[in-house]
């Protein structure tokens, strides 16, 4: 049996008989109630009877009407208590209404006022009659108060056996139990107490648990020493395992302090030449100081020389602007009276002077297209930039219906390639790309397979081109191209301000993209820019 | 399945606390409930009387504790020499309620009919009642003929004179008797213009303690059936039984104290009747009070009746039915216990 089962069976065993016992006494308890409560009535009838003897007593020695009344009452009460007792009292009853039948008689006989002796001997009579009764019922309900008392002792008595029975049941079960308690699990748990004491880590293979009387599956107890068993395997295994894991930390501490004693000589030689190093860095600390202040003192100087070249710009800028617009209007006056004066002598004047004029007039044109290029060039610097995402392609078809004309003229072909959207000034970014191809259509030589192609290079990052297979120029001069006022043709029919790719430089830079160019004399010429392409 | 317990061993704890706070605090409230008595707005007023005898200890500690205002009684405290004072003033309306000896009560019985006893304060009481002057020639019983004897006529005192007496071998007409109340008697005894008194206590001590070594004692005996009760009219007593009531609920509160509390209940006691606390103490711990009615009440009457027929203090007539004097109904709604005298109970009926 297992000890689960048995502590299951030594707690409800007791408990059932508890519960017996509890019910046994509940019907003794209601029992004795019983016989109490009719013990109880009993006394209250004798006590009352014993007072209507004394009523009686007294009314034969006064007469008083107070007593037959009290009589009465008392006589009245006590048949009402009759009425409450078993049947034991049914005779008794009888009894007792025959007596007030007779207290009755002796009342009238004794107020009817007889005479002398018939009242005497009628009382006397009656007296004799009532008392002999009255005794009479008085001792048998004294004696039914006794049976009363000995139905409960009775009931004690048996209320003793069966608590003496119940009670050495108990301890009879308690005596097995206990018995069963030193012969199962006492000897075990002994076992395995001298098992514990006698357990050694270091030599555990010499001990078994079975050797201890141990039997597998017979209870928890044998379950308990068979885990034991295999726990002290384990443990004694994992000693094992710690020995060893000690004795490698032994080895890598001694190690560990060779180690320590090695570095800790290095330490100290590191340590003098680190000083040693300390002392120069302190001094190139100092020479470092020097430096940072003359270099602070230099960056002041650069600070001061940028303002004032900042300074320098803008008035240029401004000087450049105003001239540009102050000189246009003279401009436009010789441009007008000469255009005039072209008309006003073309068929007057000698064919010289109607050349000069032409060739003042041409020379105005020329100017007038110098100061616009130099007055957009000033612009370029100047203004704040809006932008937005541009689509070169549409940009590029809206330029080639303006250049359809002169391209046909000129017997270009213009090639366009599909272009990324950019992002930047539209107006700027267009004037880029009329500057290029103009210049490309500008150095196109007339009818000889030319060709302008517009495109996209992914390379390098990505830059859009515009490649010509003009003239080109030497490749020495590719920085110089976009230089202000700077031609690097030597041919005079190719007209030009020198203006337009030092605008597109500034233009492209102002984006904060690249602008370069390749040529080759012969070959022509590709001009490269980059700009900030838009990723929608 | 879930072996979860529906609630922890901590929440069944907490839960037991919970519930004995609760009942702790259930307890408290309806304790402070009854203990808080509110006194009524307006007090009903009862004129009662009173006097200077031990046997009204309760009455007077009541008095002095405040205890009929509890019940919502306002009490008038009328102290009279005796208690045959305090019944003729019931009778003729000065009073409400009076504390009384059986024998006025029997002798007014036979004129009539108008009161009703409503209690009788048990007392056990074995003092000296016969207190007389060595220098007036009294040693023995035998030395109180022809001398000149202060009783009340129509008291306890001279029902117990005339028991005692006869109790001796003697006759009232032995001696000269004269007609004199409790305080008369004590000045009297004092300056010697009688030579023996039968009294009370506190008259009869205090005659003792006047007299010192001239006093003769006389040891009580108890042949002598007297009862000391609370009477009201019979009109006032079935119309304010809730009075009546209240009244007697006093009593048994005020003879409670008295078994708790007896030093305090002799202060009380000796603040109204002016006798000082020693001589109090000197009897005070024999006494037993409690609040009753019972048969003995009747043959104690019935007998002072048949006493007074017997010696033509009344004209002749039958004993009267004091079953009709008695109002039981009051004292059995206080303490049904109280009342062991055999009436008809009307829930019998």
């Amino acid at each position: 049996m297992t000890i689960k089962k048995h502590f299951s069976i030594s707690l409800i065993i007791p408990i059932l008989l508890v519960v017996v016992l509890i019910i046994i006494n509940i019907d003794n308890y209601y029992r004795d109630k019983q016989i109490t409560e009719s013990q109880i009535l009993i006394n209250k009838i004798i006590i009352e009877t014993s007072n209507i003897c004394s009523l009686t007593d007294e009314y034969i020695l006064y007469q008083y009407p107070r007593i037959a009344e009290q009589w009465l009452i008392l006589h009245h009460n006590i048949l009402s208590l009759f009425e409450q007792t078993s049947n034991d009292f049914i005779p008794l009853l009888d009894d007792f209404i025959d007596l007030g039948h007779s207290f009755t008689k002796l009342q009238s006989g004794i107020l009817k006022k007889d005479t002398a002796n018939t009242k005497s001997d009628l009382a006397m009579r009656l007296n004799t009659n009532i008392q002999l009764k009255e005794r009479k019922i008085l001792r048998e309900i004294k004696a039914i108060y006794l049976l009363e008392g000995i139905k409960k002792i009775k009931l004690q008595k048996n209320n003793l056996i069966m608590f003496s029975i119940y009670g050495g049941i108990v301890i009879i079960f308690s005596i097995i139990n206990a018995f069963i308690i030193r012969k199962k699990i006492i000897p075990p748990l002994e076992s395995l107490l001298y098992f514990v004491k006698s357990f050694d880590p270091n030599n555990f293979s010499f001990y078994k648990i079975l050797d201890f009387g141990y039997k597998p599956g017979q209870n928890e107890l044998s379950d308990l020493g068979m885990e034991f068993e295999q726990m002290t395997k384990r443990l004694s295994e994992s000693y094992r395992k710690l020995t060893e894991e000690i004795l490698n930390r032994k080895k890598l501490e001694l190690e560990l302090a060779n180690y320590r004693k090695n570095l800790e000589e290095l330490v100290e030689k590191r340590t003098l030449s680190l000083e040693e190093s300390n002392v120069k860095l302190a001094k190139s600390q100092q020479a470092t100081l020097y430096l940072l202040e003359d270099m602070k003192e230099a960056r002041a100087e650069l600070l001061n020389l940028n303002s004032s070249l900042e300074r320098s710009n803008k008035d240029l800028e401004a000087f450049s602007h105003t001239v540009s617009h102050d000189l246009r209007s003279p401009l436009r006056a010789v441009l007008g009276f000469s255009s005039k004066l072209q008309k006003h002598i073309a068929k007057s004047a000698d064919p010289e002077s109607i050349r000069l004029i032409n060739v003042i007039s041409e020379n105005t044109v020329k100017m007038q297209n110098l100061i616009t290029d130099l007055l957009a060039y000033s612009k370029v610097g100047s203004s704040n930039l809006s932008k937005s995402e541009i689509d070169m392609n549409q940009l590029m078809e809206t330029l080639y219906s303006d250049y359809e004309k002169v391209l046909k003229e000129k017997e270009i072909k213009l090639k366009i390639l599909s272009l990324p959207k950019a992002f930047g000034n539209y107006s700027m970014i267009k004037q880029v790309m009329i500057n290029l191809l103009d210049n490309a259509i500008k150095f196109s030589n007339k009818g000889n397979k030319a060709l302008i192609s517009i495109g996209y290079s992914e390379e390098n990052e990505g830059a859009y081109y515009i490649k010509d297979n003009g003239c080109g120029f030497d490749s020495k001069f590719s920085k110089d191209v976009f230089q202000i006022f700077k031609r690097v043709t030597s041919n005079s029919k190719i007209e030009g301000t020198g203006v337009g790719l030092a605008i597109v430089k500034r233009i492209v830079e102002s984006h904060g993209g690249l602008v370069w160019a390749n040529s080759k004399p012969g070959k022509g010429s590709s001009f490269f820019f980059t700009l900030k392409i838009s990723k929608k | 399945m879930d072996n979860k317990r529906l609630l922890s061993l901590k929440q069944i704890i907490g839960l037991i606390f919970l519930i004995l706070i609760i009942t702790a605090v259930v307890i408290l409230f309806i304790n402070n409930q009854n203990v808080a008595v509110s006194e009524p707005l307006s007090l009903i007023k009862v004129r009662y009387g009173s006097v200077p005898a031990i046997m009204e200890a309760p009455a007077h500690v009541a008095f002095s504790k405040h205890l009929f205002r509890e019940q919502g009684l306002d009490v008038s405290l009328t102290l009279n020499p005796d208690g045959k004072t305090s019944f003729e003033q019931l009778l003729n309306g000065k009073l409400d309620i009076a504390a009384v000896m059986t024998t006025p009560v029997v002798y007014k019985s036979f004129e009539r009919n108008d009161f009703y006893i409503l209690g009788k304060i048990d007392h056990f009481q074995k003092n000296d009642r016969l207190v007389a002057r060595r220098d007036s020639g009294i040693n023995s019983v035998e030395d109180l003929k022809g001398k000149r004897v202060a009783v009340l006529l129509g008291s306890s005192g001279q029902f117990y004179m005339d028991s005692w007496l006869l109790y001796n071998g003697l006759n009232s007409e032995d001696m000269d008797i004269v007609d004199m109340n409790a305080p008369d008697s004590l000045e009297a005894i004092k300056e010697g213009r009688i030579d023996a008194m039968f009294s009370w206590f506190p008259f009869t001590a205090e005659a003792e303690l006047a007299l010192g070594e001239n006093a003769v004692r006389f040891p009580a005996n108890d042949i002598v059936p007297t009862s000391w009760v609370i009477v009201a009219g019979k009109k006032y007593a079935t119309e304010n039984e809730d009075i009546i009531e209240a009244f007697l609920r006093t009593i048994i509160t005020a003879e409670e104290f008295i078994k708790k509390e007896p030093e305090q209940a002799i202060h009380f006691h000796s603040e109204i009747n002016g006798v000082s606390e020693s001589l109090i103490k000197r009897i005070f711990n024999n006494m037993n009070f409690g609040l009753t009615l019972d048969q003995n009440l009747l043959l104690d009457m019935e007998e002072q009746a048949r006493w007074v027929i017997r010696n033509g203090y009344v004209e002749e007539a039958p004993i009267p039915n004091y079953l009709n004097f008695i109002f039981p109904d009051p004292l059995r709604a206080v303490d049904s216990g109280a009342v062991t005298i055999i009436t008809r109970v009307e829930d019998d009926n």
